[in-house]
């Protein structure tokens, strides 16, 4: 068996992408297959067009694999309302994507800015921009607090309470809200902190003031259309 | 309510008619398959070994000992398996009839020919 992975060196290091317990049941096998074929190949072109098989089939099942191995300690180990919550809350970010994407049409056919596109001067923009990715945060946040208390009740290890294995689910739309609140926050001010890297060092006060000036006028804008 | 019918992937399938015959290594089997399909299936390793363990996983096919090839593992039908397999080609001779009742088939060929 270890003449296998001598006489294919660099195919055998790239099974090794395999989830462990597949390498471990199927890597003999596949290797022996692999000889197999180049055996019984009865030209170079013929081993070539193997090897060119072999180089596509390599990452689609290793992406399969890792997917059914990934999803498979989701499906099994991670609670059922971490799971529901998590399609929830993500659920909660459709509005803005399809949102964003009628923006972008409407850039294009209508070569409208954001501004002044019927998107942006929806009354529902709130809704969108705002109510929704705070409840989504909120309830990501919340299940996942939750899991960490009941974890937390039933095994006293920290490794059980600051696992993320179980929970991984959460940080999609966690990430996704904590994108948007960001984004609202301070993408007037991009263009005073995305300077050259010497403008930067040499009018750190100035980048300073002008971020704070930006972040301030964003939030307090948005917060009052959101509210009045 | 009628029971689900779950269909196997075009795939999974071959490889049980493959082994309907005789058990068979994994090179036989993409042989095997590539010869029933007229060359239509190449499988290589990843996508054979995927579908073994997705069938393995299912109980339609199991390992067997070959004292004579120890080098090899062998595959061959369970009888879930071969209930499976005969399910399967049903529904495929029912499509087939039913198409042919339609009048689809000979109207497909003819347009290929």
């Amino acid at each position: 068996m270890k003449d296998l992975n001598k006489r294919f060196p660099v195919y055998s290091k790239f099974l090794k992408l395999y989830p462990g317990a597949y390498r471990k049941r199927y890597e003999q096998e596949m290797l022996q297959t692999t000889a197999d074929m180049l055996d019984d190949a009865p030209s170079r072109s013929t081993k070539a067009a193997i090897w060119l098989n072999l180089a596509i089939d390599l990452p689609v099942n290793v992406s399969k694999q890792q997917l059914q191995y990934i999803g498979g300690i989701m499906l099994k180990d991670t609670p059922h309302y971490i799971k529901r919550n998590s399609i929830i809350a993500t659920a909660m970010f459709l509005p803005f994507l399809a949102a964003l994407t009628t923006n972008g049409l409407d850039k294009v056919i209508n070569n409208h800015t954001l501004y002044n596109s019927w998107v942006w001067k929806s009354p529902a923009i709130n809704l969108w921009i705002i109510w929704l990715p705070i409840l989504a945060f909120w309830i990501a946040v919340l299940s996942y607090l939750n899991y960490v208390a009941r974890s937390h009740s039933k095994s006293l290890r920290v490794k059980g309470i600051f696992g993320i294995k179980n929970a991984w689910p959460l940080v999609i739309p966690t990430v996704c809200a904590l994108f948007i609140f960001f984004a609202i926050a301070f993408h007037d001010s991009v263009h005073c902190w995305v300077q050259s890297p010497s403008y930067l060092a040499h009018h750190f006060s100035q980048v300073k003031q002008c971020s704070e000036r930006g972040r301030s006028f964003n939030t307090w804008h948005i917060v009052k259309r959101a509210l009045f | 309510m009628a029971k689900r019918y779950n269909q196997l992937p075009q795939v999974a399938f071959s490889i049980l008619l493959a082994l309907s015959l005789k058990p068979r290594h994994g090179y036989e089997i993409m042989k095997q398959v590539a010869e029933d399909s007229k060359a239509k299936i190449k499988l290589a390793p990843g996508a054979l070994y995927t579908s073994i363990k997705l069938l393995n996983e299912q109980g339609l096919v199991r390992e067997v000992e070959d004292n004579a090839d120890t080098r090899r593992r062998y595959y061959e039908l369970t009888d879930a398996g071969r209930r499976k397999l005969n399910a399967e080609l049903e529904y495929y001779e029912n499509t087939v009839k039913l198409a042919k009742q339609r009048k689809v088939y000979e109207s497909v060929i003819g347009a290929k020919a």
